[in-house]
């Protein structure tokens, strides 16, 4: 049994399996205003708001309905398109969509309606990049945008007293509770998580559900059991630890984005590219990790910048560095019965200059075709260290060792590193429909170069949006 | 044994004799005899008997009459008083709440008393007061609309609705409506989701369908046994190919598809089976236990392999049962002029191979049908098609039934760009499955399956060669194209004539010829996509022009203005008249701007310029199968109420079709657009019109329209003249009223005026209005394909910045002109301008259908299947140029098709200004603009 709240009221769900997603049971329940266009997250047709309750805030968060799974909204607010309106009276993004003409087949417009209703509440979308990043996940093929964008500018952090507002503010907001069912638990202690996880020692564990849902609506997959670490509240911390910053697996990654403009720009310019902002607000730091994906666009920033995973199981807690996590394709060095609690992260030594790209065929929503991330330290010129990292260019996330060597004590120019990039034929990447091999090389030695090429001080003003992610906010 | 029972009934006291278990609500109806309270469900879960006892809401049916003895009973009959019915009641029908009606006596109760102790109830106050009351036909919203409006006008008497609340600004001069910025009649309804498409339909019993679709791009069905899926439990019909083998075809020569395979499957994906079951889950399990023995056959995937003599056949015989050597599937040749002199004298020529690739349409909705037989056997199927009167004739065809027994609706549908622009399997599955079952059937697509159906932009290449004389006049175009035309014909001898015949505006040659030769490849079938046929020849020609005036030393624009169709009654090279081209006014407007004179020659390395000009047709010629009929049609019905219903079969697919035809219905009769309704879409319902495509639903619906509106409105003016003593011609209108237009002041209401028709007529008005088919096109085999009464011209320019380390191309800005010949409405128009250049950059950029050596499509998904996001979408700026057409209804022409054509080529032409590298292979993916920057060297060096 799993209750939540949708649009106010109060929902009981029986017997529900824990591969039922949000997006199936609104329609099959006659809650039609949510539409579905891809069943996977690529459109965000079928685009609801959740309140979110974690340790760095309450929000509403715009999600795709298709890849959240219905058990684990224990205890949330979930607003769809139906649930926006007051009698007569529009919602603001309602409003901005009809007043703009944001709306011309009118199916993708419900999923555009509630992201615009996610920035209607929002106090972090003044800026140009922001609204991009708000809007970047609904696709719509009649409009061309202009109306859709012209309505977000409307309404972005309004913030009305209105409700949703008021819902915001509640003590009764919560985080999501513990939940159980056959087939799926959601315990709000470790202990919890242990005697889940001995009960069904086969079960799949799950947080965002971002790359799992996927599992389930297309491969129509059966789990032994879902196992949802959303109410372990521990895994949402993002904590100084003094020379470093502990980053929590299941942080949004919406909310590390945030977090690290200031503290990791690196980080938050590799985010700002990383998929869209309903995927960002249910995808998790642990999540993407664990999956192992050879370009699983988190990893080569964390081998970049030396990180270490923390890593618990009922026999206690150990730490593996980034470089001994990813052992195989799509294999993590984490032992049955663990889960990645946090990442360790430690500052940057300061004469290290740090960079991150993602080159993919489109600039949002996109799965890369090759991505890098660099952290090179140069001393009078020359380099005393450099950590260079890979994704799309092996079978997982790689460091570019030979590279490295190459590079260091070598001076930090262009011609310096072209001759370091020629190490980097150690590396074989394959032939697929993203991209040849030919491409991948090519532009891996082209990343490397025009990072020496940007040179000190600020980047210069580069054809903008072409290398994805800069090294400076 | 009875008993006496007293009850202040609506203020009145009544005894009567009751039976002790009688509940109130006996005691109402059939006591008192007040039926006014509903017996819906007698078990107190519908509430349609709430009655107030005491002021509070009670149900009546759930309450024994002795039990209220002695107190106040208020049921719907007490509601109204002397002055006439309470504001509550007003606000219901005011606000559209009132459906069937039977559930509102107990709503309206419900709601009184909510009024009665909250005058400004929230909207959580309005739902709760209503909960116990359900209601079957409204969604509750107007409901609940209607009950806050009655507590605003309770609070503050004398607020009402202006009749004009849907005008956001000032008609075109001379105009009460036709130019007006005005809302889409829809909009609201889509903003708040209650706007239902098909797959928001559910029918009692309905069962769902999938299908089980083909693994091998060419195979041999040797046997297929659904005996185990038959006998799964929840599956009511298994369907297979033998049991509807009559082909079918949008094009009425070509009939070759099935709706299911049979005999042998020609791309992987194509339907093999489908199944009805209980659920999708069901359906599925058992798409997967029928088993198939195939007898795999090497399959054909490049068109010019597919030429070869010894290729295997994609199909072996013609739809007549004709024996076939050879995979092509329609070659036209056409010659204008002689070519070779002409190319021979030329000061420049280019010639060059160009390739364009295959892209979809991708409509974020899903393509969906139900199928519904009813006891006498006629069949209904609604379906999220764009051309609902085809469909009523193919389903028709192959269901065996007249098409008297069929009936096509087409509810909301979200987005077609071409893409449900002919009949489908799952039309045909849901019908046959639903006849079988005895139950409807629904299905839906994955978005897998849509990739499928595809019919989307065909893979064209092109051996192209372009001559000019040194003034840079276009002497001569000369072009041989190839099509990979995928497993079927679809539209295909249209696509073939299309890609050739549509070249020859606005940019006009000296001579002109061109083969096209469309193959059959074991991939999905192509089909037309958003500018059918038309786009894909004008990247060569366009970017060609661009390499000419490059090499004459002229500039882009300039040479498009040397070489561009007169502005009124040109005709074209291959002999299609041209009544009205605005290219030069669109070429003015992107040039001032873009600010091409200042910047063009002044731009960084890597940003660069890029302009294209394209004409696109409104409307073809002739229906798709011939015939004498009209092409498109509107009936009219007059209210003495006040309104006008508007009946025309057209499409509306997010368009705005549905409100072109209120408006203009509006300008003519002077009817307020609040008073006016549009059916469409209803094959019982409206006349024909021939569906969404070919953009020619504003130039004919809108003609019919606009002629049926003008007799209606010529019946008003006549009357009222009557009745005002004043002679026909000197009458006026405007929105709401007619006036004398030498006396403003003696006026008649738009009510007035309809009742004076009516009566004048001595018959309910009725009126109607076509669009007749005209002699159009050169005198020629094939020179009529192509014709159409008006041609758009659009001119875009495109700035782009090219990263030379990555080759990724942004789009930094684009400025569109388009000549619509009048904008019946600017805001949906550029609505239009705007949407088709997103469309036409998307597929320039990054869009490709991509199979494997086997057949396999690559990117079945919409991450896999790259579309533009709000994020590579650059502004747009985009201007309308109004020709006024001679033609078109006020003089419009299409605005949905066209400006989707000069995107692509202007694309290429940037890219070339910012590198130098001349793109002739599509899409210009980060890796094909960076293998050509290395090929050639950049600008600066």
């Amino acid at each position: 049994m799993v209750r939540f709240f949708l649009n106010g009221d109060a929902v009981t769900i029986r017997d529900v399996s824990p591969e039922t997603t949000l997006l199936e049971w609104l329609r099959g329940a006659g809650r039609c205003g949510t539409k579905e266009g891809c069943a996977e997250g690529d459109c965000g047709a079928c685009t609801v708001a959740v309140l979110d309750v974690t340790a760095s805030g309450r929000r509403w968060r715009a999600v795709d309905a298709c890849l959240v799974l219905v058990p684990q909204l224990e205890g949330l607010s979930v607003v769809t398109v139906e649930g926006l309106a007051r009698g007569a009276a529009l919602h603001p993004a309602q409003q901005a969509v009809v007043e703009r003409l944001g709306s011309q087949c009118g199916y993708c417009t419900p999923g555009v309606v509630m992201s615009l209703f996610e920035a209607t509440y929002r106090s972090d979308v003044a800026s140009s990049e922001a609204r991009d990043d708000q809007i970047c996940g609904n696709l719509c093929r009649c409009t061309g945008y202009r109306p859709i964008r012209e309505a977000l500018d409307d309404v972005a952090g309004l913030d009305p007293e209105d409700a949703f507002r008021a819902a915001r503010a509640q003590a009764e907001a919560q985080p999501a509770r513990a939940g159980a069912g056959a087939r799926f638990a959601q315990p709000d202690t470790w202990d919890g998580l242990w005697a889940a996880l001995a009960r069904w020692p086969d079960a799949r564990l799950v947080h965002g559900a971002t790359d799992v849902g996927l599992e389930v609506t297309k491969q129509h997959r059966v789990f032994p059991a879902v196992v949802s670490l959303q109410a372990l509240p521990e895994l949402d911390a993002l904590r100084d630890q003094g020379g470093g910053w502990s980053i929590g697996a299941g942080v949004r990654l919406s909310d590390l984005e945030a977090a690290s403009a200031e503290r990791l720009p690196v980080l938050a310019r590799m985010l700002r590219y990383f998929g869209a902002r309903q995927i960002k607000n249910r995808a998790t730091v642990g999540g993407n990790l664990c999956n192992a994906s050879p370009i699983g666009d988190l990893a080569p920033v964390f081998l970049a910048l030396d990180a270490t995973v923390l890593v618990r199981s009922a026999r206690g807690d150990r730490r593996v560095p980034m470089d001994a996590f990813f052992v195989g394709y799509r294999k993590t060095a984490l032992a049955p019965g663990e889960v990645l609690v946090a990442v360790e992260v430690p500052d940057p030594p300061p004469s290290a200059r740090c960079a991150a790209y993602k080159v993919s065929k489109r600039r949002e929503l996109d799965i890369s075709a090759v991505s890098a991330a660099f952290r090179v330290e140069v001393v009078d010129g020359v380099v005393t260290g450099a950590r260079l990292a890979f994704g799309g260019m092996a079978a997982t996330p790689v460091r570019a060792f030979a590279a490295e060597a190459a590079l260091v004590g070598a001076p930090w120019t262009p011609e310096g590193a072209a001759a370091a990039a020629a190490a980097l034929s150690a590396l074989s990447p394959i032939d697929d429909h993203r991209a040849s091999a030919w491409y991948r090389s090519t532009v891996a030695r082209n990343l490397l170069i025009g990072f020496a090429e940007e040179g000190e001080g600020p980047l210069p003003p580069r054809h903008a949006g072409t290398l994805a992610v800069g090294g400076a906010p | 044994m009875k008993q006496l029972v007293t009850l202040q009934i609506n203020g009145e006291a009544q005894t009567s004799a009751v039976p002790p278990h009688w509940t109130l609500l006996e005691a109402l109806r059939y006591g008192s005899g007040l039926t006014g309270s509903k017996q819906g469900c007698d078990k107190g879960d519908c509430g349609a008997c709430t009655v107030l006892v005491d002021g509070q809401p009670q149900l009546a049916c759930c309450s024994l009459a002795v039990t209220a003895q002695g107190k106040a009973v208020t049921t719907i009959e007490g509601v109204a008083d002397a002055r006439g019915p309470a504001a509550i009641q007003r606000a219901f029908d005011v606000c559209g709440a009132l459906q069937c009606g039977f559930c509102q006596p107990g709503m309206i109760l419900s709601a009184s008393a909510l009024l009665a102790r909250d005058p400004d109830p929230s909207l959580e106050a309005i739902r709760e007061a209503l909960s116990g009351n359900l209601c079957r036909c409204t969604g509750y919203t107007r409901i609940y609309e209607a009950v806050a409006l009655a507590a605003r006008w309770l609070r503050e008497p004398g607020d009402m609705r202006g009749e004009q609340a849907n005008v956001m600004g000032p008609a075109a001069e001379g105009f009460s409506v036709v130019g007006a910025p005005l809302r889409k009649r829809d909009a609201i309804g889509k903003a708040t989701g209650e706007v239902r498409f098909t797959d928001d339909l559910v029918l009692p019993r309905m069962l769902h369908g999938k299908f089980l679709r083909s693994p091998h791009a060419h195979a041999r069905i040797v046997s297929i046994d659904t005996s185990a899926a038959s006998a799964l439990p929840g599956v009511f019909a298994v369907l297979v190919g033998s049991e509807l083998t009559t082909s079918y075809g949008i094009i009425p020569w070509t009939p070759d598809e099935t709706a299911l395979a049979v005999g042998k499957v020609r791309y992987i994906g194509e339907a093999v089976a489908a199944v009805a079951a209980v659920d999708e889950d069901t359906a599925m399990k058992a798409c997967r236990l029928i088993t198939v023995t195939w007898d795999v056959l090497p399959p054909v995937l490049d068109p010019e392999r597919a030429l070869d003599a010894d290729a295997p056949l994609v199909h072996e015989a013609d739809p007549k049962g004709r024996a076939l050597s050879s995979n092509l599937c329609k070659e036209v040749g056409l010659s204008f002029g002689d070519v070779d002199q002409a190319l021979a004298d030329a000061a420049v020529v280019i010639d060059d191979h160009w390739t364009y690739a295959g892209s979809t349409h991708a409509p974020i909705e899903p393509h969906c049908a139900i199928g519904s037989w009813d006891p006498d056997g006629r069949l209904t199927v609604w379906s999220s098609t764009q051309v609902g009167h085809y469909l009523h004739r193919e389903l028709a065809r192959v269901l065996g039934v007249a098409e008297s027994a069929v009936r096509v609706i087409q509810p909301a549908v979200g987005g077609a760009f071409g893409g449900k622009s002919e009949p489908f399997d799952l039309e045909f599955a849901v019908a046959a499955l639903s006849r079988k079952a005895g139950r409807p059937v629904k299905i839906l697509y994955t978005r897998e399956e849509v990739f499928y159906a595809h019919r989307g932009r065909h893979p064209m290449r092109f051996h192209f060669r372009i001559g000019a004389d040194a003034s840079g006049k276009i002497t001569a175009v000369d072009n041989d194209i190839l099509l990979d035309g995928g497993a079927y014909h679809s539209f295909g001898l249209v696509t073939a004539y299309y890609a050739g015949q549509l070249l020859s505006g606005p940019i006009d040659f000296g001579t002109y010829r061109f083969r096209s030769r469309r193959v059959y490849t074991n991939k999905p079938c192509n089909g037309p996509k958003r500018g059918h046929g038309s786009v894909q020849p004008r990247f060569p020609l366009e970017t060609a022009v661009d390499e000419i005036a490059h090499r004459l030393g002229i500039d882009p624009i300039e040479m498009r203005r040397i070489n561009a169709l007169p502005e009124r009654g040109g005709t074209t090279v291959n002999g299609q008249f041209v009544p009205s081209c605005g290219v030069r006014a669109c070429l003015d407007a992107v040039e001032a701007a873009s600010g091409w004179k200042e910047r063009y020659a002044s731009l960084p390395p890597g940003r660069g310029l890029g302009v294209a000009t394209s004409m696109y047709i409104s409307g073809t010629a002739y229906p798709i199968y011939p015939n004498d009929m009209p092409q498109s049609a509107v009936v009219l019905r007059g209210d003495r109420s006040g309104r006008i219903t508007a009946f025309c079969g057209l499409n509306e697919i997010g368009q705005g079709s549905d409100s072109v035809i209120a408006w203009i219905v509006s300008e003519e009769t002077g009817v307020p657009l609040s008073c006016i309704d549009v059916v469409s879409g209803d094959t019982d319902l409206c006349p024909v019109d021939l569906g969404a495509y070919s953009s020619r639903v504003t130039m004919m619906a809108g003609t019919a329209a606009k002629e049926a509106g003008e007799r209606l409105g010529a019946r008003m003016r006549d009357a009222v003249a009557a009745k005002l003593g004043v002679p026909p011609e000197r009458m006026r209108r405007r929105t709401g009223f007619w006036f004398d237009g030498d006396d403003p002041e003696r006026a008649v209401d738009h009510v007035t005026a309809l009742r004076l028709a009516e009566a004048a007529a001595g018959m309910p008005l009725g009126e109607v209005g076509a669009f007749r088919t005209r002699k159009l096109g050169a005198d020629y085999r094939g020179g009529t394909i192509g014709a159409s009464p008006a041609y758009s011209a659009t001119a875009h320019v495109v700035e782009v910045d090219v990263d030379r380390e990555t080759g990724v191309v942004k789009i930094v800005g684009v400025w569109a002109a388009h000549d619509c010949g009048r904008a019946i409405n600017p805001v949906t128009v550029r609505g239009q301008i705007e949407g088709s250049v997103y469309m036409g950059l998307s597929e320039a950029l990054m869009e490709e259908m991509v199979h494997d050596g086997k057949g396999l499509l690559k990117a079945t998904s919409l991450l896999d299947y790259r579309i533009m996001t709000s994020m590579d979408t650059p502004p747009i700026d985009a201007h309308i140029v109004e020709s006024i057409d001679p033609v078109g209804p006020y003089g419009a022409k299409e605005a949905g098709e066209g400006p989707l054509h000069p995107a692509i080529p202007a694309l290429a032409n940037a890219i070339w200004h910012a590198t130098g590298a001349r793109m002739r292979t599509m899409p210009f993916t980060p890796e094909r603009v960076l293998a050509a920057i290395r090929a050639v060297g950049t600008r600066e060096q």
